[in-house]
Formats: structure tokens, sequence, C-alpha cells
């Protein structure tokens, strides 16, 4: 009789699922979710504070809750398994298969319907899905690229590096603003940095964030595309 | 009913069951396997996360009870007090040794550290290679090839009069 034999014989005398009080369960989670919500958003704030560099925040951005009604394209905080570039303006993306789970996964929450594609649009969350604690450093935010018709409309420019702190236990996530550090495409291949999108239309908004962990491995997130449509 | 609350209710029900057998091997206590998969259900759903999936949730419930596990019994100091309580080979040296109980096994695995239980658990029981178990427990592969032969050398004469049984 082999080891994994006797061991599923031990196995069956574990506990009935009875055992365990769902409902009970259910609610403890419940507040530990919402203290720690709270918490979260404390915390980013704090660490925002002390590097001085960073724009990860949880406040509104106008100071004011008026988009708090407008409907906002979610993105699932899965770990996405493509992985994806831009070449050249009016190419596509290239969109591959990745073959590693990344132990972070990048979700965005963007308004389905805006009057222009800037690079306040999205707030994009890092949510840590592992479960060892991921620390190290990143640039200023998460780089978004646009799509319209299936052709990249914008083109890759200089992305200076921050010095924006990750410190991220199992569960936990972190909140940034996109940074749009590329030009949108022009006849001179781009019409420089903080033109923004006005065409009304239907785009796709890719979104890349990496950071390097502290054994200086390099983790890449990608998420997209995101519709949006500009009104 | 939010996401999190319809991937509980799915990973409660359909996987109960093998999330407790899986914190039973690690404990041997039925009280403490109970325990351990209801604070690491805690643990999982408690935190901020969005778009779990019952795949990916049951991993992440499955970390967390090792890491429980593992963690609390180094805390505690439990082993190391109940350590010279449980069985040793001396126990099951006789020719009756080679056919054992479960209790027999249990005394055995009780013997062992709780890293080198774990390894036998994801090794032997969660079928994961020795490179995966490394993965899991955030050590080198020949860490756990140490764990396993040590473990090997408990508990092979109380399965059988061959290492073939443990395999």
């Amino acid at each position: 009789m082999t080891l994994r034999t006797r061991l599923d014989d031990l196995a069956a005398d574990a506990p009935d699922p009875g055992v365990l009080d769902v409902d009970r369960l259910r609610g403890r989670i419940a507040r530990r979710r919402r203290t720690r919500f709270a918490a979260a958003g404390a915390a980013a704030i704090l660490t925002v504070a002390a590097v001085g560099t960073a724009t990860a925040t949880l406040l509104p951005r106008d100071g004011g809750d008026d988009s708090a009604d407008l409907p906002v394209s979610t993105s699932d905080a899965t770990p996405a398994q493509v992985r994806f570039r831009a070449l050249t303006c009016g190419s596509p993306m290239i969109v591959s298969e990745r073959d590693d789970v990344p132990p972070l996964a990048l979700s965005v929450d963007v308004p389905s319907v805006v009057g222009h594609i800037d690079e306040q649009l999205a707030v994009t969350t890092v949510t840590n899905v592992s479960a060892t604690r991921i620390q190290g450093t990143t640039g200023l935010g998460p780089t978004m690229w646009v799509t319209r018709d299936g052709e990249t409309v914008t083109a890759a420019a200089f992305v200076p590096e921050g010095a924006h702190l990750v410190d991220l236990e199992p569960g936990e996530s972190m909140t940034f603003d996109t940074t749009n550090h590329i030009g949108w495409c022009g006849p001179t291949l781009t019409s420089g940095l903080g033109e923004v999108a006005t065409a009304p239309g239907s785009y796709q908004l890719w979104f890349t964030w990496r950071m390097t962990t502290l054994d200086g491995e390099e983790i890449v997130l990608y998420e997209g595309p995101v519709d949006v449509e500009v009104e | 009913m939010a996401d999190w609350e319809r991937v509980f209710t799915d990973l409660a029900e359909s996987r109960g069951q093998a999330l407790l057998r899986y914190a039973y091997l690690l404990t041997g206590d039925a009280a403490e396997a109970a325990d351990l998969v209801q604070e690491a259900m805690l643990r999982a759903f408690g935190r901020t996360t969005r778009g779990l999936t019952l795949e990916s949730a049951e991993a992440y419930v499955r970390r967390a009870i090792l890491t429980l596990h593992i963690d609390g019994r180094r805390r505690s100091g439990r082993w190391l007090l109940v350590r010279h309580l449980v069985a040793d080979r001396e126990d099951v040296s006789g020719p009756e040794g080679a056919v054992v109980d479960g209790a027999d096994l249990r005394s055995a695995l009780a013997a062992l550290s709780p890293r080198q239980r774990a390894c036998v658990v994801l090794h032997y029981y969660e079928d994961l290679s020795v490179a995966q178990v490394a993965d899991v427990l955030g050590c080198a592969p020949g860490a756990v090839k140490r764990h396993l032969s040590d473990a090997r050398a408990r508990l092979e004469p109380l399965l059988s009069d061959s290492p073939e049984g443990l395999r």
C-alpha cells in the first residue's frame, strides 16, 4: 500500500464540511472587509506622502463626487493571461499568451462614456493575489495605450522612472491614477504629450504596469482591452 | 450577493471537504483542521481582493492553510512540546510494524516537523513535484528533498517492507 493510499485513508477521517459555520464565517469576512477597505485607503495615502513622488490616491480627482453616478467599466482583477505591446502608430496591438502567472493582478476602473481620453481617465488597482508579501519599487503608475478600430492611436514616449514603493501583503491592493506618458499619433508620428483624444467614437484602452521586486525580479502586468466611448 | 460571497459560498459547498482533508493531514486534529480552514477562508476573503474565481480562491486558501499551519506551529512551539509524546520508530519495529492502521500513520506524521509534514502532504497527497513543493513553501528544492528524505526515514518502516510503499 502506497503512502498516497494511506494518506487518502487517513484523510477520510477529516471532519465533515458541516463543521464549517459558513454563515458566521460570512459575517466575519464582511466585517473584516469593511475594516480593511478603510485601512487600505489610509495606508495608500500615507505611502504617497512618504515617497513624495507618487500619484496614488483614493480621493476623488475633482474634489467632488460628480462622477459617482457615472457608469464605470471595471476589469477583472484576476491576473490577465495575455501580454501585449504596441509597435507603431496605426499598427494593431501585438497580443500573445503569457506562460507565467504573476503574483499581482491589475484591474482598471474606467467610465464607460467620457468627453475625452487623458491620463486622468482610469483608476487602476494592483492587488497581491499571491500568498506572499510583495515588496519593491515601481514607476509612476500604469501606462495606458489606446486603440481605435484595431489600430494604435498612441505612440511610445519616454517614461520616467519614479520611486514609488510597493509593499503589499497577500490580498492587499494599491490604487493609482493612470500615468499617460505616451503621445498621440499625428502627422509627425506624435502630436505631443498632453494632448487628448476628443474625436467621438469607440476606443479600446490597454494598460501595462511594471515593478521590480527587492530581489531584482521584474513583474509586468497587463490589462485590456477596456472599451470606452468618447462622446 | 457580492462576487466574493458567491465564490465563498461555492468554495465552502464544493471544496469544503477537500480543504478539510488537506488541513486534517497537516494538523492531524479534526478541530484544529476546521479552525485552520475557517481562518484561511477568513484571511482569503477578508482582504480587499477582487475578481476571485473559485480556482484562485481555493489556491489562496490552500496556501493560507499551509502558512497558518507552519507559522502557527513555529510560534507556539507546540510541536516541540509534544514531540516526545508521539510514537517513534521503536514503536513499530516488530513484524507487525509492516501493517499499520491509520492511528500509527497519524502518530508517525505527528512526529515529523511541520515542514517535513507539509512536504509529505504536498508531495504524496497533493501530487506536487519537488519543485512545486519548493515553490509553495518558499524554499530550495534541495531543502524539500532533504525534508522528504528525513520523513521517509521515519515513515518507511510503517508502510511496507519495501521502498515501493513510498511511491
